[in-house]
């Protein structure tokens, strides 16, 4: 007896539906939609914010007045950042049963760790309202840059993604160290401190201070990190009211899809071997 | 005739990590050292569109290997391989089902990663819980399953998904009695309309009923091709009758699905 053959679904369309599926499942595994969930989405960035808070306010004597909202306006998306190339690490590994039974477009897997934890994202922008509220800080209409401000952030996390994605399965033993350079990436960028508050002032109380030509090499490589101008647009959009300056998104954007395209080539041309390689 | 696959001097190479026997070495401490073997090479065959194909032979001589080349999980490291139409792949007893979602949540799952549409998928979802029969569990999460509810689920994902190749290996034995015989039945209902199925299994015996066709493979290559009263007495002439019959009855496995009732 002859039967008509399946519409084999192929190109954009399947690798939407697959990117959709495979993101709800990340979502549901991970229990996110319940009121812990929730209250993690909320207290685990204000337990950062605080720590930061000391250290820089009590240990380090700087910081500002509406310091606690400046802080915050790093925080979030660097956690954001942070979190989706953490899971990177693991996510061929983690989804080894998929891989193994399924066939399916596996160039989708590392955009599902970005969309798994986009719900977390958004639920913690929604602590900077009452920061502003507490500091006075209206929002003005130069809010509506935000959204541009979080695409240049998903191509600099999608580029970080397909390189962690590969590294995790290959290098395991270095996820530690690449912990290690994200704390890094956040220290020497503008996320606790403005660069020219840091080198026009003099060292804190105690302190030896940089000075000369070792300080400015230092805050060349705090302005070459693509996450300041990233943290510098937010702030300019919140804090600030005005729309960000044109390098603060053209700088992370260039650099996320320089690192993306060369991520993603390598990425595929690894793809093909996933399955037998876990 | 129409061809459903069709493999031409296809091969699969892997890369095993291997250690030392002696704690640290040199080798290890400069990365894991990996040793290339060919899982299947120089595989050329093709399958007509209803045929019923069992895959026979030893343990690791790349049966799993070439069921996942059919199902387009492993593509080919050297030779050329086309399948036409929608292939269902039935391979451990976990099937591809995530742990920590639930039966719905997995059905959904499979379903998109299978090739069905999101509301394809849920318009299926109650006819494929009904099949499997674990009504109570279906918003459990996976990892409370036995190793039969994982199976009758992953069954009745794969045989609803509207496939046009059902690639089987011998995992719907852990399933029990009941469920074997309804599981049987669906499947000669998906032959009769047409439908390809490629089997692999190390017991002849349960295969003879079921297949038109065997093709043997020994060492990762094919060694024999044909009619199962012809090749299934050739091989068991080599590697003798499957041992599980020798075995006292509590040790004994129980018969794939496609066994005949009578032989269970």
């Amino acid at each position: 007896m002859s039967r008509p053959i399946a519409e084999v679904r192929s190109g954009a369309g399947r690798a939407r539906d697959v990117l959709g599926a495979l993101t709800r499942a990340a979502v549901r595994e991970e229990r996110d939609f319940t009121v812990t969930g929730f209250l993690k989405f909320v207290i685990e960035p204000l337990v950062f914010m605080v720590v930061y808070f000391i250290l820089v306010t009590v240990v380090l004597r700087r910081g500002g007045r509406d310091y606690l909202l400046f802080l915050l306006c790093a925080l979030l998306p660097f956690r954001y950042f942070s979190g989706v190339i953490s899971g990177s690490l693991n996510v061929i590994q983690g989804n080894s049963t998929i891989l193994v039974n399924r066939s399916f477009p596996r160039s989708v897997l590392p955009l599902t760790v970005l969309g798994s934890q986009a719900p977390a994202f958004l639920v913690s922008l929604l602590l900077l309202g009452p920061l502003m509220a507490y500091y006075g800080v209206a929002p003005t209409v130069q809010i509506v840059w935000l959204p541009l401000v979080v695409v240049v952030l998903a191509v600099l996390t999608a580029a970080g993604a397909y390189v962690g994605a590969v590294l995790g399965l290959y290098f395991p033993d270095l996820k530690t160290l690449v912990q290690n350079l994200l704390r890094a990436a956040f220290f020497l960028s503008t996320g606790l401190f403005r660069v020219r508050t840091v080198f026009a002032q003099g060292p804190p109380s105690g302190g030896s201070g940089r000075t000369g030509e070792g300080s400015e090499q230092l805050a060349n490589l705090i302005r070459a990190n693509p996450l300041s101008g990233l943290f510098d647009a937010v702030r300019a959009v919140i804090i600030n009211g005005r729309p960000p300056k044109a390098i603060d998104l053209l700088y992370p954007l260039a650099f996320g899809l320089v690192v993306l395209a060369v991520g993603a080539a390598v990425y595929r041309s690894r793809e093909s071997q996933f399955a037998k390689e876990v | 005739m129409e061809q459903a696959i069709r493999l031409r001097d296809v091969g699969i190479r892997f890369r095993v990590p291997r250690r030392g026997r002696r704690g640290l070495g040199i080798p290890r401490l400069l990365g894991r050292r990996r040793t290339k073997f060919w899982g299947i090479r120089h595989v050329t065959f093709d399958i007509a569109r209803g045929e019923v194909v069992g895959l026979i032979g030893p343990n690791g001589s790349g049966k799993s290997t070439l069921l996942r080349t059919v199902s387009a999980i492993y593509r080919p490291d050297e030779g050329e391989s086309e399948v036409s139409g929608r292939v269902a792949p039935l391979l451990t007893a976990g099937a591809g089902l995530s742990p920590g979602l639930t039966g719905w949540e997995n059905i959904e799952l499979s379903g998109v990663l299978l090739g069905l549409t999101r509301r394809r998928t849920n318009e299926l979802a109650q006819t494929i819980a009904e099949f499997a029969d674990i009504r109570d569990f279906m918003d459990a999460p996976i990892r409370v399953y036995s190793a039969g509810m994982k199976a009758r689920l992953g069954f009745a994902i794969a045989v609803h998904a509207d496939p046009d190749i059902l690639a089987l290996d011998e995992v719907i034995s852990v399933a029990d009695e009941e469920f074997r015989e309804r599981s049987a039945q669906r499947l000669r209902e998906f032959i009769d309309s047409g439908g390809t199925v490629v089997v692999a299994s190390h017991e002849v015996e349960s295969l003879t009923d079921l297949c038109r066709r065997f093709v043997r493979l020994e060492h990762g290559e094919v060694v024999d091709d044909g009619e199962p009263g012809e090749v299934g007495p050739r091989y068991l002439a080599e590697h003798g009758a499957t041992r599980d019959r020798d075995a006292p009855p509590a040790r004994r496995r129980r018969a794939p699905v496609w066994a005949p009732i009578e032989d269970r």
